[in-house]
């Protein structure tokens, strides 16, 4: 069982494993969004933000999303920590990710790219 | 008369049906695209088994084929697996073998020399001719991760393209493969952008999948070569326009229609395939030097 702050812990190590990925990080430089995590059992949200590169991480929300990624906060922390490919919530429906499908790739990749 | 059909998740625009002779056997090509529908394309797969003699997935593949190791798709193996008795096959043994050939005969005959650069704009469902290319000393620009995935990030070297399938093998089995390759609809829709056309203007040749070099082409260029297949007249006409200088085909030209390496590779199994539809990469070397098949090449 997992509450908010294990979903934001989940969330700043995402962010960390994507800013020791030099390599990765050079892939994604020109991708600059804003991603809204948001958790569906408990009142906790995260904001992801890639620029020029960089990944930050805020408890909360900020700006206007280009992506929101919903599901409950144990699936969520699942993902962020890599301990499961996104693609199987997101196919059986239990993570939710509202964006276009080019961002949706993007995201997906950066996890691959970190965790496969 | 053997029959085959290509069941496509690429747009209906481009079906066609010929009767073609190869190597003393006639053959009927039919190509079905079911405009991206993917639970269509398994219904027609599931109609047509046992009823023709081969069939060819288009706009998807069953396997990558990387570096002498196959990487399953797992869309692609779905469907292959709605045929129970038909042989189905995607292509990918024809890409590693006539593919290569063609960048020889290219070679040969001088179109193409060790200086040309080249844009192959996804190598990882072409890994036979990016090597050709690579072996014969061509400063190449690899542009799966432009192309399939829109990183402005460009691959230079084969072991790039073997580790970014080492690392994306897992995410092949279970991702909708829509997301990853242009399917129905929107293998029509332009989308010319800066990110790509940098690319484009900076290659003598440019290689690969059609709908990716075409939904990405620049309205004016400097006299390239493309090097594809799966070409119809129109977007002959889209290549001519943009100022293509020359276009090779690498599977044969059937009245202005090159078919998708998936339909010839099916016909090939009609005609040679042994009862479980394989054909081998070194016997599909050998059919390929008795059809002295090198592609076709015209001045645009």
């Amino acid at each position: 069982m997992s509450n908010g702050a294990d979903l934001h812990d989940s969330v700043r190590s995402f962010a960390d494993s994507c800013n020791d990925n030099k390599q990765l990080m050079s892939m994604v430089a020109g991708w600059n969004r804003t991603i809204h995590v948001m958790s569906t059992d408990v009142v906790c949200q995260a904001t992801l933000k890639t620029n020029a590169g960089i990944v930050t991480m805020a408890p909360e929300l900020e700006g206007t999303p280009d992506l929101v990624i919903q599901s409950d906060t144990e699936i969520l922390a699942k993902v962020f920590y890599g301990e499961v490919s996104p693609n199987e919530p997101y196919n059986d429906g239990t993570l939710r990710i509202v964006g276009s499908e080019s961002d949706i790739v993007k995201l997906d990749f950066i996890t691959a790219m970190l965790w496969d | 008369m053997k029959h085959v059909v290509s069941v496509s998740l690429g747009s209906s625009r481009g079906d066609f049906e010929r009767t073609v002779r190869i190597d003393d056997h006639d053959v009927n090509l039919k190509r079905l695209g079911t405009d991206g529908n993917y639970d269509k394309a398994l219904e027609i797969i599931a109609e047509l088994d046992g009823h023709v003699d081969a069939i060819g997935l288009g706009g998807i593949d069953i396997y990558l084929e990387v570096n002498r190791k196959r990487f399953v798709i797992g869309d692609g193996q779905r469907l292959a697996n709605a045929a129970r008795r038909t042989p189905v096959v995607d292509g990918s043994g024809l890409k590693n073998t006539l593919e290569r050939r063609v960048v020889d005969a290219l070679f040969d005959s001088g179109r193409v020399t060790e200086s040309s650069r080249v844009l192959l704009v996804g190598a990882l469902d072409r890994f036979g001719m990016a090597e050709a290319f690579v072996e014969r000393g061509c400063p190449c620009v690899f542009g799966d991760l432009i192309f399939t995935i829109g990183l402005d990030f460009p691959l230079t070297r084969l072991d790039e393209i073997d580790a970014l399938a080492e690392k994306y093998r897992k995410r092949l089995e279970t991702v909708p493969f829509h997301l990853l390759y242009p399917t129905g609809a929107s293998q029509d829709d332009p989308a010319s952008d800066p990110i790509y056309s940098k690319y484009y203007v900076s290659a003598d040749v440019i290689a690969g999948d059609a709908h990716l070099i075409t939904k990405h082409l620049p309205t004016q260029l400097d006299g390239p070569g493309i090097i594809t297949n799966t070409t119809r007249p129109h977007t002959v006409a889209k290549m001519r326009d943009a100022g293509v200088a020359w276009l090779a085909t690498t599977t044969p030209n059937f009245d202005g229609v090159s078919a998708g390496t998936n339909l010839i590779e099916a016909a090939l199994v009609s005609i040679y395939g042994d009862s479980t539809g394989e054909i081998g990469t070194d016997r599909l070397r050998e059919i390929l030097n008795t059809l002295r098949w090198t592609g076709s090449v015209s001045d645009l």
